[in-house]
């Protein structure tokens, strides 16, 4: 749970294949259960 | 959880930690959200909420009067039992699951609003009907038991409240206080005083020490005086020229 805009951002473009900018609510979830 | 979405001119992130952990595990959960997850699901996610398979079980805090007035409406609340002397006891009411909670009928959420509002008027009643009682008794301790006097007693008058009719007690109060402040007299401890040494003047010769009186005398020719007098010498002046 490091990443912040950009890296999401990125995350989500790169190994997601989604827009960004697309208005989308995307969500991440940490390797632990409380975040 | 991180909620990453592009709000208008820049990325916004919306961060949540959950103090305790959910019972959910938030990474299977957020595999299944898809699109067709609306803002109350996600509501409940954030609540740590299973939203497909087994929700957290909700506490609710209710006095027992609450829970008794609630159980036979909501027929799925069950109530840890209080015991029975305690009428304003709190107890832990744990509420049905979430699907189970939102299967409450119409009829019995009209039900339990009606319940609410009948129980509130009645309460509202009551308390109106315990405020007169509670004055009635008042009055009835004080007409038995309060003194029959007209006399003001001295508990109870506000120090700050003046009287009307009391000059002549108030002059002749001041008159007593100033009478007994002229005559109260200050004791003041007795103590030694020590004779301070050198306190003005030289200090006297101590009376163990000889005294040798000189006496100073002019040879016989040369007591002469101006006056011509022969009586002059050896008389006191002043006197003698009288």
């Amino acid at each position: 749970m490091r990443k912040a805009r950009n890296g999401l951002a990125a995350l989500a473009q790169e190994a997601m294949k989604l827009d960004p900018f697309s208005g989308a609510l995307m969500v991440f979830v940490g390797g632990g259960s409380t975040r | 959880m991180k909620i990453l979405y592009w709000h208008r001119n820049g990325f916004a992130l919306w961060h949540k930690v959950i103090g305790k952990p959910p019972e959910v595990s938030l990474a299977a959960a957020a595999r299944a959200i898809g699109s067709d997850t609306d803002a109350e699901q996600l509501e409940w996610l954030l609540d740590g909420y299973d939203i497909w398979t087994q929700p957290h079980e909700m506490l609710r805090f209710f006095t027992r009067h609450e829970a008794v007035m609630l159980y036979p409406v909501v027929g799925a609340v069950y109530y840890t039992p209080c015991p029975p002397y305690r009428a304003l006891q709190v107890c832990w009411i744990r509420t049905p699951s979430l699907p189970a909670r939102l299967k409450v009928s119409e009829e019995s959420l009209r039900q339990l609003k009606q319940a609410h509002q009948l129980l509130q008027t009645e309460h509202r009643h009551t308390l109106e009907r315990k405020m007169l009682l509670e004055e009635e008794v008042r009055f009835l301790k004080d007409y038995i038991y309060g003194r029959s006097s007209e006399k003001l007693p001295g508990v109870g008058v506000s120090p700050d409240q003046k009287m009307l009719f009391n000059e002549a007690e108030v002059l002749a109060a001041i008159e007593a206080a100033e009478a007994a402040e002229a005559q109260r007299a200050t004791t003041v401890a007795a103590h030694e005083r020590q004779k301070r040494p050198h306190s003005g003047g030289r200090e006297a010769i101590p009376a163990h020490l000889p005294r040798v009186e000189i006496l100073h005398d002019l040879p016989p020719q040369d007591k002469w005086c101006t006056h011509e007098f022969e009586g002059c010498v050896g008389q006191r002046t002043v006197s003698s020229v009288r």
